[in-house]
């Protein structure tokens, strides 16, 4: 479970951050490095990349920090940098994928292993056969499905950081339940309501 | 107000407030959400359904071990603390100065009420007198809060002075050396350079760096003086042994490796080289797994050799005596002594620690 946080406080932080404080710039890395790195894996499945990609955006903010607006969304406006960051940069650095990075599945197979390992760690059998059933998602829907039940934005937050239409989001998050329906039958056990769910989705 | 009465566990699970709740906790939403749940007893099952869905897939998109974290959050913290130093205008951005600023903790206590009765011991190393063979151009910073004050050097270098501490560098370091002097305790962070050595002056050492990470303890009350390092290499002189000025980029003096340290006795002046008395891990956790101490029949060469490149301390032994010996054994949490006792005796070999070496002895096992 990642630790609740609050947003007022990240905007605290935020500007306090912007005068300088390190520490606040060090709290609100270390609250939200977490999602940045799980949201970074709908990305591409190299997690030194995403790592890096993490490291390079905060620094870039840390730099910039006097430039910076105040928000009120931090999480938001950081989801939303590294998005930006990660299609301009997969483009740049990994040319081989497909030019959005995002629409293609990039999940790198030597990476497999190591994701095992940790699934294993992490996760319950239940909780892998569920990412297995969201693996299998096209990215987009992943994203949605990531930014709505991990993170808990709602859909007009999420329409923000992916650049699109709120129906778009709902249609995303449509589809990606479906699917998932489709994907899980074995699921069943997992929770009764899940055909509910689909039938009131449907 | 949304009547949740109606909601099935669908509308619960898609509802921003709820799913807010779950994942947050946040006061606002928990204060309402647990009333709420008491006062409508009847859609406990619904709640509960809902909950258990979000937290199962907020959990399955979780993929970073506490660990992975922690390291990640170090290892950029220290590149802010570089990237500080890069962003001003003097220093382009090369990498290889990027990757190469290396930590350099140096601890020592010098307090200046002591100064008089030091200078009896050995007036050169005093800090007054150091400071002031500086001359105009020097620049002294005194920390007498009582918090730590960041420092910032002219190469780029910071380091954190505690409390009580004063430290005194040129306004603009020479062009082959850099030469600073400390009384009392700072933190180094200092920015690799091969053709300029950092030179840290603390009671009768010298600890010339390229780069890399140590402690100095020079307690000025104390009989002894120490240099112990923690990554990479550093060289340790005494003052008296610093007779030419010329700096070179080569590391002279006794050179210091991971877990190793000097002990400079003040009164004999007589310095000697150990092993700290708790080695720890010189591996990166991700190589750490990858050395994994778990052997099974493994031809204890393998398992010394394993061991070694875990605390960076050599360990000696005669090959051709020790080639039949074998292992078996996992190691978890035991110290470098306790896996070495263990090796040892398992071969019924013993080990003595001869100049921050362990050298083995033993009479070697029988094939059969």
């Amino acid at each position: 479970m990642p630790v609740p946080v609050d947003e007022p406080l990240l905007a605290e932080l935020w500007s306090r951050f912007k005068t300088g404080d390190e520490n606040a710039f060090d709290q609100l890395v270390e609250l939200r490095y977490r999602v940045l790195f799980n949201y970074g894996t709908r990305f591409t499945k190299d997690r030194d990349y995403i790592k890096d990609c993490i490291q390079d955006l905060f620094l870039e903010l840390w730099e910039r920090r006097e430039r910076l607006v105040d928000t009120p969304y931090v999480t938001i406006y950081l989801i939303k940098a590294l998005r930006n960051n990660f299609v301009r940069q997969l483009k740049h650095d990994k040319p081989w994928l497909n030019s959005q990075g995002v629409e293609e599945d990039t999940l790198v197979e030597s990476a497999n292993i190591e994701i095992d390992l940790i699934n294993a760690e992490l996760l319950s059998e239940q909780e892998q056969a569920l990412r297995r059933a969201i693996e299998q998602l096209p990215p987009r829907q992943q994203e949605v499905i990531f930014l709505k039940f991990y993170e808990g934005l709602s859909n007009e937050e999420i329409a923000q950081i992916m650049d699109v239409e709120r129906q778009t989001v709902a249609n995303f998050l449509y589809r990606a339940l479906s699917q998932m329906k489709n994907l899980l039958p074995a699921l069943i056990v997992f929770l009764p309501f899940l055909l509910r769910l689909f039938k009131k989705l449907a | 107000m949304k009547d949740y009465k109606e909601y099935t566990v669908t509308e619960f699970v898609l509802d921003d407030s709820f799913r807010r709740w779950v994942l947050k906790n946040l006061p606002t939403d928990s204060s309402f959400w647990e009333k709420w749940v008491l006062e409508n007893p009847s859609k406990n099952e619904s709640v509960t359904q809902a909950r258990a869905f979000i937290l199962k897939m907020n959990q399955t998109h979780e993929l970073l071990s506490e660990n992975e974290l922690k390291q990640a959050i170090s290892s950029l913290s220290e590149a802010r603390n570089r990237e500080e130093v890069f962003v001003r205008p003097l220093l382009n951005r090369i990498s290889w100065w990027k990757q190469a600023a290396a930590a350099v903790v140096v601890l020592g206590v010098l307090g200046a009420f002591y100064t008089v009765y030091q200078s009896k011991i050995n007036p050169t190393v005093v800090y007054e007198v150091r400071k002031s063979q500086l001359g105009t151009q020097l620049v002294e910073v005194i920390n007498d809060d009582k918090v730590e004050k960041l420092v910032s050097l002219p190469d780029g270098s910071q380091v954190r002075l505690s409390p009580l501490s004063r430290l005194s560098y040129p306004k603009t370091f020479a062009s082959t050396v850099r030469e600073v002097y400390l009384s009392g305790e700072g933190f180094f962070n200092v920015t690799k350079n091969p053709q300029k050595p950092f030179l840290v002056y603390a009671n009768e050492l010298v600890t010339k760096v390229l780069g890399t990470s140590f402690l100095i303890r020079a307690f000025d009350k104390a009989d002894k003086v120490e240099v112990i390092v923690k990554t990479g290499k550093v060289a340790v002189y005494s003052v008296k042994e610093e007779v030419s000025k010329t700096p070179t980029t080569e590391l002279t003096g006794t050179i210091l490796t991971p877990n190793q340290q000097i002990v400079f006795d003040r009164k004999v002046e007589n310095m000697e080289k150990k092993l700290v008395s708790i080695p720890t891990p010189v591996l990166a956790i991700a190589e750490q797994t990858k050395v994994g101490l778990s052997f099974s029949n493994t031809p204890v060469e393998q398992a010394l050799d394993a061991l070694s490149q875990k605390y960076g301390i050599p360990i000696v032994f005669d090959k051709n005596i020790l080639k039949a010996c074998e292992i078996s054994a996992e190691f978890a949490d035991e110290s470098f002594y306790e896996q070495l006792d263990l090796i040892c005796k398992a071969i019924g070999a013993t080990y003595q620690v001869v100049d921050a070496q362990i050298v083995i002895q033993g009479k070697g096992c029988s094939t059969n």
